[in-house]
């Protein structure tokens, strides 16, 4: 067969569309686009060529349609979003594209997002509150990741309500149990000479990080008071069944502890009148007033509550 | 019959009501009243399946006081179950078995007034709802009567019931009512087995032997199992027979029921009467559509018995029965679950009980992040509210334009995670197994029953997307609540809602967890009007001859509520209904 000059007959047009474009995306994180080239004459188009380029003109990627459907052809496209925060336009184009006897055009269009910091969430808990003044005071804090980045080593300071810095110190290596990515660190503190509530501020710099990072500062409240001087055990029963109770929440004054499974919670508190409490769900609150004078056991019966 | 303060009903004036009362619903029927008498109404069986004096409908805890108490009255009694006997759960059964037993050395009028108070608020003179004149004197009267017998009438039917639990003391819970202190109405009280205390904790108090009973179990044991099954063998129960229809001459009057059993149709004879003990309406969309407030259906939950889908309230309303006060719940906020796909169609969720409403390490927040309200009201059973919160949860806000509690999210930390279960698992939904749980929360936070994240913020924009939520929950309002309770923590007093400082602990440990709670509770209260005799009424006021009802159906508690007063109401109704449906001269 003599080979003959091959001669395009048709020319159609394509048009290209984005699904799936995030509104706004972590830096540095991936976007799952959904693209699609469609052709009104119902071409397969399987291997079209397509681009994404940035606002400069740059190349961003560059695949092929993946698969046909009836009236063209489409392609998942994992993008990485950039580093930086703030707003995108990218343009996608499909590549115009001979086959036999057909001319496929180009065509393009334009998608944007908003590409954000990725913030942390700082978070302080365990505080040993109320503190005895001048006692160590327990806390531990954590940081998490919006984008789930790693914080293992992150520095972070504590502040007082004056902004002096208490501390400094790095989250730890591990990922807190439970959590995808929590990072934290026990510490010990000095509390303060003065009897009070306290309200200190956490605070971290993310510079070091791959991605940038906004981290906004975490306040913690607690109180001191005179170191307690008398050990007051709570015996809680159930009224009926004279049966001890556990996990009863025992506070006499700002004290507070749990009944262990012998019913009992012992609690160093300050001398003085003050207001004993106990509650237990599924029984009812118990409330009185105490005059602490010295080492003390006091037994409350809980009659259980009216569950319905 | 008991005669009304108000309303003096004789002989006489009651066959009148009742023509009148059943005009509305047999206009036909009444062109020609007696010109027809011979002829057979269609809808008058010529043939009945069973028959008894007394039939009662449902076999929960007032159907089983009917049952028992026209037994003893002299009367044959057949009762309908709609459920298996295998599977038999009625919200007496699922319930927390506490009733009233008010100190015999109280004053008597008092009682009647401070009863009077919690039925219909009567005597109250800042009462704005409950308003029942017409039965609201003799309704008292009669409660004050009954309900000094109801830890003699559980005794007599289950003498290994512990009395200890039952013992008279305490305060009641509406010290703002009249006749609070005379009357020693008393705390609510606890039904169980003696042996309770020595059965292992672990199990499921419905796995714990006969002996060992405790809660609703112990309550239906006593009635059902040991008051009808091994005391009353000559009362006769009908499992699976669901009744569908009062069957009711021209006049109005009930001589008898159609139900369903093995897929057909049969006729039950009442000779006497028949009682209306079927239930509340929990589990009734067309109901709880028609009479909840904000969104009924989807956006309120009961941990009651599933078959409770106002059977009797429907049978009731066509036969003529007037309604009263049928939005009244006993209720607060609870969470719950999806139950299967086709209750979930139907947009209803299955409720379960809290045990982390008003614990340490939890607060309670709206749809915006904002708490409001001292949590522990809803669980506290010495002040007087925990029956009402509901009303807090359904607060419409008109600004918005949205019902912002509905659905009320309980916020919580691993701490509380880890240290026990959120959810009662001794009693109702989890503890008989309708839903599944684990000691530590783990299967429902993988179900996604319970939302998990690393953070305060994005645990707010989980929230968000959960569609419930209509994209209403703010991240910094969440945080700014948090943080706010957490220093209410520390200063050992919550500046804005005044919780009791023993229920509180700081939101603070990674990860952070959000679980619905909806407007719900254990039982809808209101139904079909009803009088001190438990007689039905309809819309004029007067008795529907033979026809009785008692229980949730027709709570006589109008207007509040103390804890445990359904399952004294059950007792005391149930058996005046019984009492008085066996008085009666038969018919034929």
């Amino acid at each position: 067969m003599a080979e003959v000059d091959r001669e395009v007959v048709e020319t159609h047009e394509t048009r290209i569309s984005i699904a799936d474009v995030p509104g706004a995306i972590d830096a540095g994180g991936e976007m799952a686009l959904k693209i699609d080239v469609s052709c009104p004459s119902g071409c397969n188009l399987q291997g079209m060529a397509i681009k994404i380029v940035d606002s400069q003109g740059d190349e961003i990627a560059e695949a092929a349609l993946s698969s046909a459907d009836e009236a063209g052809g489409e392609l998942e496209l994992s993008l990485k979003a950039p580093v930086e925060p703030g707003e995108y336009t990218w343009t996608a184009f499909a590549l115009r594209q001979e086959t036999e006897d057909i001319l496929h055009e180009g065509s393009s269009a334009e998608f944007s997002f908003t590409v954000k910091h990725h913030s942390i969430s700082l978070t302080v808990w365990g505080i040993s509150s109320p503190i005895g003044t001048g006692e160590k005071l327990k806390v531990t804090v954590g940081g998490a990741c919006s984008a789930n980045c790693s914080l293992a080593g992150l520095p972070f300071t504590i502040e007082d309500a004056e902004g002096n810095q208490v501390a400094a110190g790095e989250l730890g290596q591990e990922v807190l149990p439970q959590t995808r990515g929590v990072y934290w660190r026990e510490l010990e503190l000095d509390a303060p000479g003065e009897e009070g509530v306290h309200n200190w501020v956490v605070k971290c710099d993310p510079s070091a990080l791959e991605f940038p990072h906004q981290a906004r500062p975490c306040e913690f409240a607690f109180r001191t008071t005179m170191p307690p001087e008398h050990t007051v055990t709570v015996q809680v029963f159930d009224l009926y069944t004279e049966l001890p109770l556990e996990d009863a929440n025992v506070m006499v004054g700002l004290y507070r502890g749990v009944t262990d499974q012998e019913g009992i919670a012992i609690l160093r508190v300050a001398g003085g009148k003050q207001d004993l409490c106990v509650s237990k769900q599924g029984y009812d609150f118990f409330q009185t007033s105490v005059d602490i004078t010295g080492d003390e056991t006091i037994k409350v019966e809980l009659p259980l509550a009216a569950l319905m | 019959m008991h005669a009304s303060d108000e309303k003096r009903i004789s002989r006489r004036s009651f066959i009148k009501g009742s023509a009148i009362g059943a005009a509305g619903v047999f206009a036909g029927s009444m062109l020609s009243p007696g010109a027809k008498a011979q002829q057979a109404d269609p809808r008058i069986p010529q043939k009945w399946d069973y028959e008894a004096d007394v039939v009662v409908l449902g076999l929960g805890g007032a159907g089983a006081s009917a049952a028992i108490e026209a037994h003893d009255s002299g009367a044959s009694v057949l009762v309908l179950e709609k459920q298996a006997e295998a599977t038999h759960f009625s919200n007496t059964r699922m319930s927390g078995g506490v009733f009233h037993n008010p100190d015999p050395a109280g004053d008597r009028k008092a009682l009647v007034e401070y009863v009077k108070a919690m039925m219909c608020g009567k005597n109250i003179p800042w009462k704005l709802e409950g308003e029942q004149p017409h039965v609201s004197d003799a309704m008292a009267e009669m409660y004050a009567e009954g309900v000094m017998e109801v830890a003699d009438f559980l005794l007599a039917q289950a003498p290994d019931l512990d009395r200890k639990g039952m013992a008279p003391g305490g305060k009641a819970s509406f010290p703002m009512f009249p006749g609070f202190e005379e009357a020693k109405y008393g705390r609510t009280v606890f039904c169980g087995y003696k042996d309770l205390a020595k059965a292992d904790p672990n199990l499921p108090l419905y796995e714990r032997p006969r002996l060992t009973k405790g809660s609703g179990e112990a309550f239906h044991w006593a009635l059902v199992e040991e008051g009808i099954k091994t005391k009353r063998p000559g009362i006769k129960i009908l499992y699976e027979t669901p009744a569908k229809s009062l069957v009711q001459r021209p006049n109005g009057e009930v001589i008898g029921v159609i139900a369903t059993k093995d897929g057909r149709e049969v006729a039950v004879k009442a000779k006497k009467a028949v009682v209306l003990a079927t239930g509340g309406f929990e589990y009734s969309v067309p109901m709880r559509r028609a009479f909840l407030e904000g969104p009924g259906v989807k956006g309120w939950c009961y941990y009651g018995a599933l078959a409770n889908t106002g059977d009797g309230i429907l049978m009731g309303i066509v036969a003529g029965a007037a309604l009263s006060k049928v939005a009244k719940s006993a209720s607060r906020i609870e969470p719950a679950f999806p139950y299967g796909e086709p209750w979930e169609k139907l947009g209803l969720k299955i409720g379960t009980m809290s045990a982390a409403t008003s614990v340490p390490h939890s607060v309670i927040v709206d749809n915006f992040g904002e708490r409001y309200a001292d949590e522990h009201i809803i669980t506290d059973s010495t002040r007087p509210y925990r029956y009402q919160f509901y009303k807090e949860a359904v607060k419409y806000d008109m600004l918005n334009m949205v019902y912002s509690r509905v659905p009320s999210w309980l916020i919580f930390d691993e701490t509380l995670r880890a240290e026990r279960p959120v959810v009662n698992m001794n009693i109702s939904t989890v503890g008989y197994g309708f839903l599944p749980w684990s000691r530590d929360n783990m299967d429902a936070i993988n179900r996604g029953w319970i939302l998990r994240a690393d953070s305060l913020e994005e645990l707010a924009q989980k929230i968000q997307a959960d569609p419930e939520n209509r994209q209403l929950m703010d991240a910094d309002r969440l945080a700014e609540t948090v943080r706010r309770f957490n220093s209410y923590c520390a200063l050992g007093k919550d500046e804005q809602f005044n919780r009791t400082p023993s229920t509180m602990g700081p939101v603070e440990k990674p990860p952070f967890y959000a679980m619905k709670m909806y407007p719900g509770g254990p039982n809808t209260k209101g139904g079909l009007d009803a009088n001190a005799d438990r007689s039905v009424l309809d819309w004029n006021g007067n008795p529907i001859p033979r026809l009785f009802a008692a229980g949730e159906i027709a709570s006589v508690f109008k207007f509040t509520y103390q804890a445990g007063g359904n399952l004294t109401e059950c007792i005391v109704c149930g058996r005046q209904a019984g009492r008085n449906a066996a008085k009666l001269a038969p018919w034929g």
